[in-house]
């Protein structure tokens, strides 16, 4: 360890290598912060070169590395592994290029993901997936992590909007996937590599889809007596043949937090409220609504509204957005789980949270991507309450295995990280596991990308409550 | 099963399968039928999935289905318009009898991925078994899933080289309550080329653009039928050119033909070159002294060309613009040609998944295997 930190001080400067505590404090956690693990260092690089030299340094040295953007991963996928360094990407944030004709970006990999479509705006373009954590978290992050937003409904997730990849392989070859086409010629290469979860390298640059910010939006909101009752108006409009560009269901407990947050203007008497909203050209999207409007009609609605200009909609999704947050100011803890569950199972998916919620003492509030199944569970809890933080994962744990009976998947877009290692091999069989592994192999032979992460099999670390973020406790972020 | 020379060998059972693969040397999954001709001089073994036609589940108001690999895809669409859905991305060749395994193998798509993204943007989960006989199972059967990494969508374009698919799902899209056909007329495909990339500049949303080689340039809008009117006189103010509107049987006739490349000749070379809407100015340019038959799909995206001369001439070519690009048909020292730098990696995940290279690559041209203790294909004994 001592030769490898002497050689990595060869490549960075001190005031981009942190050896000391101080510095590293605010790396031992990611979003999920019952986890923490100090690294060995944390390097800063400033170009591709630099990673690339890390990159051949930790194969040689057999030291585990995790790439970092941002750290909002909720799912212990940018945790540091102890003894192994972090490689923090923030200062790899320029945008590239944007091609306007081609509806194309090259971004570094820190590029913060809301950048993105601030760039593309002057040019009637944006990037589609809108995580909640948009206005911090990396394109890098959102790659590894294949991440979602309320819109991916319609326009996919992050995997969707990327074509080409130069990646930094574990042991330092450079790779070139995909190109500037939305198609390619071959195996889906770029495809396999989105959503690898820090296991296959780091990705130096990528090449993005842009799509035409949408001549206009009518963004509707409709309160209703029950969960269900919003998860059938769900159906019945994707049953008529539109296909909304985002449908999302809050439930009374995230109603009244996002309310009390950013004073979204939610109705307060509701017991789930449903967002839906069309996007398109002005035309197209009229007609549309006179159809959504006729199906709404049909699902006893307590009350409709429809934004009635750009103001009230961002008002709509601001409280929408805000909703983790909000929720976590109920509640001096709370998990987020983000299983999935075939859409007509949606009803008693929730029928069965609530009872679960019920049977352990723990009250869950839900927020979620109701278009596609997308559930999001957030699960209150004190973490000064000895075992409360234990009863709170075990109830997280009843609800995925529920969503694996119900025929759905563990994650829909939070990916496995060290929180969901447990539940794969009840997703997926040995066979698959070991093809996972031998791929894995043969990109990373020595397994030091983001050891330790989705692939079950090395000791996962423990599990302790540790309160608030540590950049909450370094007075550099504050949840109020 | 009929073990003869020009017979594909058609398991019943993945049982069966998986012994074919585990106790041969070369193996080539093709579609469900025997071809008269063939696209490409098959050296290995080849494989039928014909005994694998099923639907493993399909409820409509889920907008995804599971069905196995031999599967017709046009079965599969005519199963999916009786509830008035889609597979969005246009598979090409389901009329040539394209099995959902080869569709997914080729990779391709036809003009509707303009709108909503090419076949892996669709694709949710797969089955296959690899190189070593195993029986593996990725994805999901829901739209949304980010566990395990995403083989379907490596699948997608692999040529079979990866493993034999078994089965798939894919999101599935509700068909539009209406389309219009529209054709603008120019008198140059310079002149169409600038209106592309105008439209590509605006906010349009069309769900298909395509362009031939003459200045025609072709739309399909779909959306509500209250809302057609309106949205062909916006494109043709910013255009600054009428429009010929397609009769409703015209237009299926001329998409039909254009999704399943009817325009080409049957024989020679076919190619698809992933290409960008301002890239294909250049193409065009390189290629007109050649007069081979072009068309631009998917907005520019994806360019098909004949080509009745040296592929090595086309190769050349595609180099110095810096594409890439996979043969269709016709008989090729490989299947990619063009720039080939996702080589290296795919040969990683080539190691991995077939370790002692049953099935081809397609990379390089597939040499006759010699086959350890018999000397052709044979049956897994029972
Ligand atoms: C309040 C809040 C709301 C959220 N809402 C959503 C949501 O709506 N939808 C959603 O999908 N997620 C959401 N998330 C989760 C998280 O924001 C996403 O996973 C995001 O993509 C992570 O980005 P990041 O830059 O923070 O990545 P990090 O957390 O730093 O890293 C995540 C993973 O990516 C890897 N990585 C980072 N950069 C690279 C690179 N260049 N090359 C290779 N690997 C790399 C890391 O090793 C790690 O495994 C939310 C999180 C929070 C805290
Ligand atoms: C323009 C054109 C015209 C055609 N006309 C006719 C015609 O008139 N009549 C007719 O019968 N056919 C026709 N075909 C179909 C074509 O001739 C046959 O599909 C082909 O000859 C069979 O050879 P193949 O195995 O290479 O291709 P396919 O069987 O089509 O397979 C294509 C690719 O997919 C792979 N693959 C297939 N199934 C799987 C699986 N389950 N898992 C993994 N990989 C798989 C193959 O290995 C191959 O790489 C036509 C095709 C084209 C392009």
């Amino acid at each position: 360890m001592t030769s490898f930190i002497e050689k990595l001080r060869q490549i960075y400067p001190p005031e981009r290598l942190y050896e000391d505590e101080a510095r590293l404090i605010p790396y031992v956690s990611d979003g999920l912060t019952a986890f923490r693990e100090k690294p060995a260092a944390v390097v800063m690089p400033l170009n591709s070169e630099e990673i690339v030299e890390t990159l051949k340094l930790c194969h040689e040295h057999q030291v585990p590395f995790v790439a970092r953007g941002s750290g909002t991963s909720l799912s212990g996928g940018s945790l540091p592994i102890s003894e192994g360094i972090v490689i923090s990407l923030n200062r790899l944030n320029s945008i590239l290029e944007i091609d306007p004709d081609n509806r194309t970006a090259r971004v570094q990999p820190g590029v913060i993901n809301a950048h993105l479509s601030a760039a593309g705006a002057p040019h009637g373009l944006y990037f589609a997936p809108d995580p909640s954590s948009q206005s911090v978290c990396t394109i890098g992050g959102n790659l590894a992590f294949n991440s979602g937003g309320a819109h991916c409904l319609k326009y996919g997730m992050t995997s969707n909007h990327i074509l080409g990849i130069t990646a930094a392989l574990p042991d330092g070859e450079v790779v070139q996937l995909g190109n500037d086409s939305l198609e390619n010629a071959g195996p889906d290469c770029v495809g396999l590599f989105v959503g690898s979860e820090g296991l296959f390298g780091v990705a130096l640059e990528i090449q993005l889809r842009l799509l035409p910010i949408p001549e206009t939006y009518r963004t509707m909101l409709a309160s209703y007596d029950s969960l269900e009752a919003a998860g059938d108006a769900v159906a019945a409009v994707v049953a008529s043949g539109i296909l909304p560009g985002a449908m999302e269901i809050m439930d009374k407990l995230a109603i009244e937090a996002a309310e009390a947050a950013v004073n979204a203007g939610y109705p307060q008497d509701a017991e789930a409220l449903l967002i839906i909203e069309l996007d398109g050209e002005a035309s197209a999207v009229d007609a549309e609504f006179e159809a959504l409007t006729a199906s709404i009609e049909k699902t006893n609605a307590k009350e409709v509204r429809i934004a009635q200009d750009n103001d009230e909609r961002l008002l709509i999704w601001k409280g929408r957005k805000s909703a983790f947050s909000a929720v976590g100011r109920l509640s001096p803890d709370y998990l987020v789980q983000d299983g999935v569950v075939p859409r007509s199972k949606l009803g008693e998916a929730l029928k069965e949270i609530s009872r679960l919620g019920a049977e352990a003492g723990l009250r869950v509030a839900n927020v979620f991507h109701a278009g596609d199944g997308n559930l999001h569970p957030l699960i209150l809890f004190d973490g000064n309450e000895a075992g409360a933080l234990e009863c709170a994962e075990e109830l997280a744990g009843k609800i995925l295995r529920y969503c694996l009976k119900l025929g759905g998947s563990i994650t829909g877009e939070h990916g496995v990280g060290v929180e969901k290692l447990s539940f794969m091999p009840e997703m997926f069989s040995e066979a698959d596991l070991n093809a996972f592994k031998r791929i894995r192999k043969a990109i990373d032979p020595h397994e030091i990308s983001n050891r330790g992460k989705m692939l079950p099999g090395k000791e996962a670390p423990a599990l302790s409550h540790s309160g608030p973020h540590p950049l909450e406790k370094a007075g550099i972020i504050s949840r109020m | 099963m009929e073990d003869t020379p020009h017979q594909p060998i058609a398991p019943k059972t993945l049982d069966e399968l998986q012994s074919l693969v585990r106790e041969n040397t070369a193996i080539h999954p093709t579609a469900a039928f025997e071809i008269p001709h063939s696209k490409f001089k098959i050296q290995n073994s080849r494989i039928s999935l014909a005994a694998f036609n099923n639907i493993v589940e399909y409820q409509p108001e889920e907008y995804t289905i599971t069905v196995e690999a031999g599967a017709l895809v046009s079965d599969i669409q005519a199963i999916l318009a009786e509830k008035n859905q889609y597979l969005p991305f246009d598979p090409p060749f389901a009329q040539n009898g394209a099995t959902i395994g080869s569709m997914i193998a080729n990779g391709y798509s036809g003009p509707g991925a303009y709108r909503y993204g090419i076949l892996r943007d669709f694709i949710l989960g797969v089955s296959f078994v690899d190189g070593l006989g195993d029986l593996i199972k990725t994805g999901g059967k829901v739209v949304k899933n980010a566990a395990g990494f995403d083989i379907p969508k490596l699948m997608v374009g692999s040529c079979g080289s990866l493993g034999v698919i078994t089965e798939a799902t894919f999101k599935i899209f509700p068909k539009s309550p209406a389309t219009r056909s529209i054709v603008f007329k120019f008198s140059s495909f310079s002149e169409s080329h600038a209106a592309l990339l105008k439209l590509g500049r605006s906010h349009f949303t069309p769900d298909s653009i395509e362009l031939n080689t003459g200045g025609h340039l072709f739309i399909r809008l779909t959306g509500q039928a209250a809302s057609m009117d309106q949205r062909v006189q916006a494109l043709e103010s910013l255009l600054g050119e009428r429009p010929e509107t397609q009769s409703e049987a015209d237009a299926f006739d001329s998409w039909d033909s254009s999704v399943n490349l009817r325009d080409f000749p049957a024989t020679g070379i076919l190619v698809k070159i992933a290409t960008t809407p301002t890239g294909i100015a250049s193409l065009n340019n390189a290629i007109a002294p050649h007069s081979a038959n072009l068309r631009y799909s998917i907005g520019g995206f994806a360019t098909w060309i004949h080509w009745d001369n040296d592929i090595s001439d086309l190769s050349e070519i595609l180099q110095t613009l810096n594409l890439s690009a996979q043969v269709v048909q016709g008989d090729t020292p490989s299947r990619i040609i063009g720039i080939t730098h996702q080589q290296p990696f795919y040969q990683r995940v080539k190691q991995a998944l077939d370790p002692e290279g049953k099935f081809s690559d397609p990379y390089r041209r597939t040499e006759p295997r010699q086959v350890r203790g018999h000397d052709r294909f044979s049956l897994p004994r029972q």
